[in-house]
């Protein structure tokens, strides 16, 4: 939503006091010479020196110059890995990247500041913000549309989508009139600076940082838009308020919204109507463009989005015409839009235009899903996937929030860093209710497309319902933020940028002073739990699991820092082992056999002074003993139950051992007599013969 | 995974299973008890007084003799229903070791009536067939006794032994193995 956009902290002011910074040992952002002139609206510029080697001289680089940028927000590693290989004429070479080490700062901020090294562009930027001079056609077409179409082009064969092209982001080189030169587009989140205005209209409702990676489309729209603020002098819609200019581009289109006003050459209209078309189908492709460049002829679709039904839909006192704008306002307005789609009007109006027999099908689909009952589809769920079927290109919408699919886990990092609660819950709910998954089934085209993310939101959402460690919306979010460093209150986030500096950092924190030091957290166990995947899913799913909960937690946080100081080949970790003993005495105590438990303890503490979790972890995760204790317990029980009955057999059994008496003792006595007799008999017969 | 065997090594011994009959219940009040053929209290009557009759008719003193001197003999068989009748067996055995001097005294001592009368006019005699008579009622009240006594005192042990092993248990395996919540 065009009106919701975050207010992402820069820290833009202690910068300046912070004095200067090294990046990746090498260059120096000098804090006290910023360059205001290369700001951005998330990343401040600054002056840099490049310490050469050696070391002993640092030289200042009049060809660099740095941005830094306190948000936090993961970087665009796929972009980062991609443009630092190609070296594009009419690209801000990207000369380096990294997040700053601290320890030059005297400042003690709580999130990773990431700064970006550029070619510094000798001329500035093309115009100056703010400017209101207006470039002749002539010169937009040979400085401007030819060499950046060539440059976008390269790019998108690269499957880079820059989403960061607008005239503040032009520059010139040391001659004037030369070309002009992209800026870069990895020092923020994707279309992250674009001023709505400049976001195509499937993503323009979405806030800022949930716009998303975009794709081809997105980039030919802002170029367009681009190209249409340069020959005018001014952005387009710069002087409407953002919500009235959105709801303008949904009813009447974003050409004639942005354009309409504008007097431009006949010749030029037709490549603006090509370039801001708002069906992503029916936009031009740069090839497109190029071909209009050349002077072929380019045939430009009319606008299928903009049949209008014969009357509009009243919704909240509005009188709405298209289906995107009711989108958008059902999401404005959630507890109403529930009783309009239940009460059925909704479909009656889409199937009043025959163009729009597909949306009224899944709205009715829906509803009668929903009135069925039996907790399928919920209100929430209902109101959101209507809002698909009522714009299938446009971003996700739930409860006020709109993202872009390919923006959930930058929206969720966003509200993780920023500590927004209520957005991390929504966004937990748009994965929890499997929307994400919805939108991509909601285009048969797009299901065969996007069958691996499809089934990497259903993989997300097992991570959700999953509570234990290494699971719920932390993994969601590192899983969906590769480059995110750990958020882990406990560290520095220097420390926290990849999985070995993430448990150095850890062993470091832990100091051998404290009773019960944490050793880690559920941010660390989700890091390390993604970092790891797949193996880490494998791990925990034969991990020999302790009954008691707690139990099972260490057990967890064993497994994925063993693991990652298997696979990382991180050093050992001896104030970790120490910070995780009383943890670990858990899981030995979930052993029933004294004897077990002992031989462990006795086991384990050789293993806690080295600090080496895979010695613990195969101490520890011994599935054949824990089930031969478990084995032993109820054998050990059921002989103790026998125990108890022979016991009570015996106190109760007088009656029949008196029985037993009488009868053995009475044969005993008989045996005696008799052989009594027999004795008598004999002494008599002997007596008598002698 | 199911274990192959368990490890007694590391637990505390198994005690032996007890002796059935030490802790064999008595039968339930309810049950009915076994029926007692009474006809073989009349075959063992039967035989004793079959042999008295033969020996009547074949030697008189001899069956005056036995007349006077079985009767604990006759009375031990009329009151011992027990199976087995080891009573019987043992005061008869004890009854015919006292007969056994003066029958001797008898066949060797002419064999008459005369001479049966004399010995039975001797109270040593009678003495001597009765007290041995006394001697196997006391060998089974002393037996039945002293076994009931050893049997006690062995089920006492075996309770011993076997909370001993409980305890044991409990050390090593914790309350719980006792089957019940550890508050109860």
């Amino acid at each position: 939503m065009a009106n919701q956009a975050e207010a992402v902290d820069t820290g833009s002011d202690d910068l300046d006091r912070r004095g200067d910074m090294i990046l990746n040992g090498r260059y120096k952002i000098v804090g006290a010479a910023p360059l205001p002139a290369f700001d951005t609206p998330t990343a401040r510029a600054f002056r840099v020196e490049d310490l050469d080697n050696s070391g002993v001289e640092p030289v200042f680089a009049p060809g660099l110059f740095a941005r830094v940028n306190e948000t936090g927000l993961p970087s665009r590693d796929w972009e980062i890995d991609v443009l630092r290989e190609l070296q594009l004429a009419h690209l801000m070479d990207l000369i380096d990247i990294g997040t700053i080490d601290r320890a030059t700062e005297t400042g003690a901020p709580d999130r990773a500041v990431r700064a970006v090294i550029l070619d510094y562009p000798l001329g500035g930027r093309l115009i100056a913000p703010g400017s209101t001079t207006a470039m002749p056609l002539q010169e937009v077409m040979e400085r401007v549309i030819a060499p950046l179409c060539t440059t976008l082009e390269t790019l998108h064969e690269s499957n880079v989508f820059h989403r960061a092209i607008h005239p503040d982001n032009l520059f010139v080189g040391a001659s004037p009139d030369e070309e002009v030169i992209l800026g870069e587009c990895v020092s923020c989140a994707a279309g992250h600076n674009l001023a709505p205005a400049f976001q195509p209209l499937e993503r323009a409702s979405a806030a800022p940082l949930g716009c998303g990676a975009g794709d081809r489309a997105a980039d030919v729209f802002s170029f367009g838009v681009t190209i249409a603020t340069l020959l005018a002098g001014k952005i387009p819609g710069a002087d409407v308020d953002p919500d009235v200019l959105l709801h303008a581009r949904m009813e009447r289109g974003s050409l004639t919204v942005l354009c309409g006003f504008l007097r431009f050459p006949r010749h030029i209209e037709r490549l603006l109507a090509g370039m801001l078309a708002d069906d992503p189908a029916d936009r031009w492709t740069l090839a497109q463009v190029k071909d209009w460049l050349d002077g072929r002829h380019v045939t430009v679709a009319a606008d299928r989005g903009l049949d209008k039904p014969v009357r509009s839909f009243p919704f909240v006192e509005q009188k709405i015409q298209n289906p995107i704008a009711i989108a958008e306002a059902f999401n404005r307005h959630w507890s109403e839009a529930v009783l309009e789609i239940q009460s059925g009007r909704l479909e009656k109006w889409l199937a009043a235009d025959r163009h729009r027999l597909l949306a009224t099908e899944s709205v009715i689909s829906l509803r009668e899903n929903n009135a069925s009952g039996g907790g399928k589809l919920t209100n929430d769920a209902l109101v959101s996937r209507v809002c698909m079927a009522l714009d299938p290109q446009g971003p996700i919408r739930f409860k006020g929030i709109t993202v872009a699919i390919d923006a959930i886990g930058v929206m969720l990092a966003f509200a993780f860093i920023e500590g927004r609660q209520e957005l991390a819950t929504s966004l937990a709910a748009i994965l929890d209710h499997g929307l994400p998954t919805a939108w991509i089934a909601s285009v048969s085209e797009r299901r065969k497309e996007m069958t691996g993310e499809s089934n990497d939101f259903i993989r997300l959402r097992q991570y959700l319902k999953n509570t234990k460690l290494g699971n719920g919306l932390e993994r969601c979010l590192y899983d969906m933020n590769p480059s995110l460093g750990c958020l882990c209150p406990l560290i520095d986030t220097t420390m926290s940028g990849d999985a070995a500096a993430l448990l150095t950092g850890l062993n470091e924190h832990c100091s051998p002073s404290d009773d019960e030091p944490p050793w880690t957290d559920r941010h660390v166990g989700a890091y390390l739990a993604a970092h790891m995947h797949p193996r880490s899913d494998a791990l925990l799913a034969s991990l020999a699991m302790p009954a008691n909960a707690q139990a099972s937690e260490t057990m967890i946080g064993v497994a994925l820092v063993s693991l990652a100081q298997d696979r990382l080949a991180v050093p050992l970790l001896p104030r970790l082992t120490r910070a995780a003993e009383p943890r670990l005495s858990e899981i030995i105590d979930t052993y029933n056999s004294e004897t077990r438990r002992k031989a462990l303890r006795a086991a384990l503490e050789p293993q806690l002074n080295k600090g080496d979790f895979t010695a613990l972890m195969k101490l520890l995760n011994d599935n054949e003993q824990q089930e031969q204790d478990r084995y032993d317990y109820y054998q050990a029980r059921d002989l103790h139950r026998r125990m108890d009955i022979q016991i009570t057999g015996l106190n109760s059994g007088q009656a029949a051992r008196r029985f037993k008496a009488a009868v053995l003792g009475r044969k005993i006595a008989a045996w005696i007599a008799f052989c009594g007799l027999v004795a008598v008999s004999f002494a008599m017969l002997v007596g008598l013969t002698t | 995974m199911k274990p192959t065997a368990s490890k007694p090594s590391t637990l505390p011994p198994a005690p032996d299973p007890p002796d059935a009959a030490d802790t064999a219940q008595p039968a339930p009040a309810s049950a009915p008890a076994p029926r007692r053929r009474s006809s073989g209290n009349a075959g063992g009557l039967l035989l004793i007084t079959s042999i008295v009759v033969v020996t009547a008719f074949l030697s008189f003193p001899t069956f005056i003799l036995l007349v006077c001197g079985l009767p604990p003999s006759l009375v031990a068989a009329l009151i011992d229903n027990r199976p087995g009748r080891h009573a019987t067996y043992c005061v008869l055995s004890a009854n015919l070791a006292g007969i056994v001097p003066a029958l001797t005294a008898l066949w060797f001592g002419g064999n008459s009536v005369a001479f049966a009368m004399m010995l039975l006019s001797d109270v040593y005699v009678w003495l001597e067939i009765y007290g041995t008579a006394a001697l196997g009622w006391a060998l089974i009240w002393l037996l039945v006794n002293g076994t009931e006594f050893s049997l006690e005192l062995r089920a006492r042990y075996r309770i011993g032994k076997l909370r001993a092993a409980q305890n044991a248990m409990v050390v090593e395996w914790g309350i719980g193995v006792e089957g019940r919540a550890a508050g109860d």
